[in-house]
């Protein structure tokens, strides 16, 4: 008995060990048994408190259908190849949403975010383009948070796009860079979806997938399964047609309860693959084609 | 649901061939006193294993769970069990949970077991069945899990796959939406007792993702702490706590929730 305490004491020192010595690598191992960031309600609160003096923007589009850019998992570090492609395509672009969605996981490691900023910043000057963001995890490491909230302000907030046509489309963008959407953000969530029962498209756009229908990346975990059955029987009541998230690194599309799980494939310069996509949103609810693009 | 009728008609097949070596013995397995082992006024049995705390006598309990974990708040119900040590080489488990989230879940385990040798403690394979009905979300889910493990009187590990189901309560036939089947999904558990498995009374705590009651994936482990005390020669109180954490594999973990359940088993 002796020998297996020494063991598993051996075990859990190795690991704070291993935690200690990864300190500011890609990997934040102490998040293995505590976020270094404050948890999701703290963020979210402060996100809310931002949202006072930020109401949700609403952009026009010229048809009843649009495109809209998307990308996630950029991990940006020291190389911004594959970002730059991405920037100069939706630049070069003159037909498309003005929102611009990065569905997290913006960058690497520790300090890498005004690397990210600088060369996004060719959308923030630019008149007819306004990128989004959404926290991923890695967004979170090694106290993190405070680096996103002071560059972005909020990770929990809405937009809407309206049509010629008076249609108005709703997106949602939701923090879920902890694995949990927090009881006060799913209220919040739940409470915009019913104001806003008469949107045409309601979307959620989120940096956490919810399903692992086969075995891409292995190690990456979403919501626990309470989460998930509460979070899908909530879009589904509130009439969400499409989810949009990233993390997983790999394409993933299901339809449950009615509605369209999109995960997107990442733009990552690690990965042997790097993509974006343009989502053609359709005129009729739960219309979506998503084109991905090849960029490495 | 063909391929895991097919793992779990597999599985029943070899439980039941294993079943056979033993057929003679159609009771419990048979007691043996066990001299070293004081407990006063009743006899301890030996070969008190099982992954759960249950013993080779036959047994029904009953227990009061509790839970709180940030998606449903405070909750609470019951669960009943029953323990079916058929034969010496063979053992099966049911269980049932109906609590006020709006979920009731039921399973079914069977385990043929290998036992090394007097002293070498036990091999197992575990051939489970599991079904949650989350009514208040018209949602259920599915589980087929069939895993392998070693047990012994101090620690004990099993490791396997599951394949899961989430379904849609209200699909229609017509709809475009459907089912997710999730077809590969690994579970685990480890252990340690801090006295024998045939002490009156033990302690134990471990690692694992899944329990009679619920199969998470497989980045959702729990931390749990076990205990049973026999307070007679028929009745046993059991009692177990679980931790959830999540985010744990997103390396921003933090606390989701607990579950306790306390209750009591009538052996036979």
């Amino acid at each position: 008995m002796e020998k297996y305490l020494k063991i598993s004491a051996a075990v859990v020192f190795g690991l704070i060990a291993g935690a200690v010595a990864c300190t500011r690598g890609n990997l934040d191992i102490a998040g293995l048994f505590c976020n270094q960031s404050p948890d999701v309600n703290k963020r979210f609160a402060k996100s809310r408190e931002y949202n006072e003096t930020h109401p949700a923007v609403t952009y026009s589009s010229l048809s009843e259908d649009y495109r809209m850019f998307v990308c996630t998992d950029i991990h940006i570090d020291s190389v911004t190849t594959e970002l730059d492609v991405f920037v100069n395509a939706v630049l070069a672009d003159t037909d498309h949403c003005p929102a611009v969605l990065f569905l997290g996981d913006l960058q690497n490691a520790y300090g890498n975010l005004p690397l990210f900023i600088k060369h996004v910043q060719p959308l923030v000057d630019s008149p007819t383009d306004e990128p989004m963001m959404v926290v991923g995890n890695h967004d979170l490491y090694y106290g993190q948070w405070s680096e996103f909230a002071k560059y972005f302000g909020t990770a929990s907030y809405y937009f809407y796009v309206t049509t010629p046509s008076g249609a108005k489309d709703i997106f949602i963008c939701m923090d879920s860079a902890s694995a949990v959407m927090g009881l006060a953000q799913r209220q919040w969530t739940e409470k915009i979806l019913r104001d806003n029962a008469d949107c045409r498209h309601k979307v959620i756009c989120t940096h956490t997938h919810f399903f692992k229908r086969d075995g891409s990346q292995g190690h990456t975990s979403n919501y626990p399964l309470e989460e998930t059955h509460a979070l899908c029987s909530m879009f589904a009541n509130c009439g969400v047609d499409m989810v949009m998230t990233g993390h997983d690194h790999s394409v993933e599309n299901t339809i449950y309860k009615g509605i369209y799980f999109r995960t997107f494939p990442a733009l990552c310069h690690n990965d042997p693959e790097s993509w974006y996509s343009i989502v053609h949103v359709g005129a009729e609810v739960g219309n979506y084609r998503v084109e991905d693009i090849k960029v490495r | 649901m063909n391929f895991n009728v097919k793992i779990f008609s597999c599985a029943l097949m070899l439980a039941l061939s294993s079943a056979n070596l033993d057929a003679a013995e159609t009771g419990p397995a048979a007691m043996q006193k066990d001299s070293s082992c004081n407990a006063g006024q009743f006899e301890c049995e030996r070969g008190d294993y099982s992954p759960v705390g249950r013993s080779d006598r036959y047994g029904v309990s009953l227990m009061g769970m509790y839970g709180w974990n940030t998606t449903w708040g405070h909750y609470g119900g019951a669960a009943v069990g029953a323990h079916l040590p058929i034969v010496r080489f063979f053992e099966a488990d049911a269980d049932l949970e109906c609590h006020s989230a709006g979920v009731f879940s039921g399973g079914i385990s069977l385990r043929p077991l290998f036992p090394i040798s007097e002293k070498g403690g036990t091999v197992f394979l575990d051939c489970s069945l599991f079904y949650r009905d989350l009514y208040k979300y018209s949602s259920s889910e599915f589980v087929t899990a069939v895993s392998a493990g070693y047990r012994w009187d101090y620690l004990g590990i099993q490791v396997g796959f599951a394949n899961r189901q989430l379904i849609d309560n209200e699909l229609q036939w017509n709809s475009n939406s459907d089912n997710v089947t999730e077809p590969f999904d690994a579970i685990y558990k480890a252990w340690f007792k801090v006295r024998p498995a045939s002490s009156v009374w033990n302690l134990g705590a471990g690692l694992t993702n899944f329990s009679p009651y619920e199969y998470e994936r497989m980045w959702q482990p729990m931390v749990f702490i076990d205990a049973h005390w026999d307070v007679a020669d028929h009745f046993r109180l059991l009692a177990e706590v679980y931790l959830k954490q999540s985010g744990s594999f997103h390396l921003t973990a933090g606390s989701y929730g607990v579950i306790a359940r306390l209750g009591l088993e009538y052996r036979f």
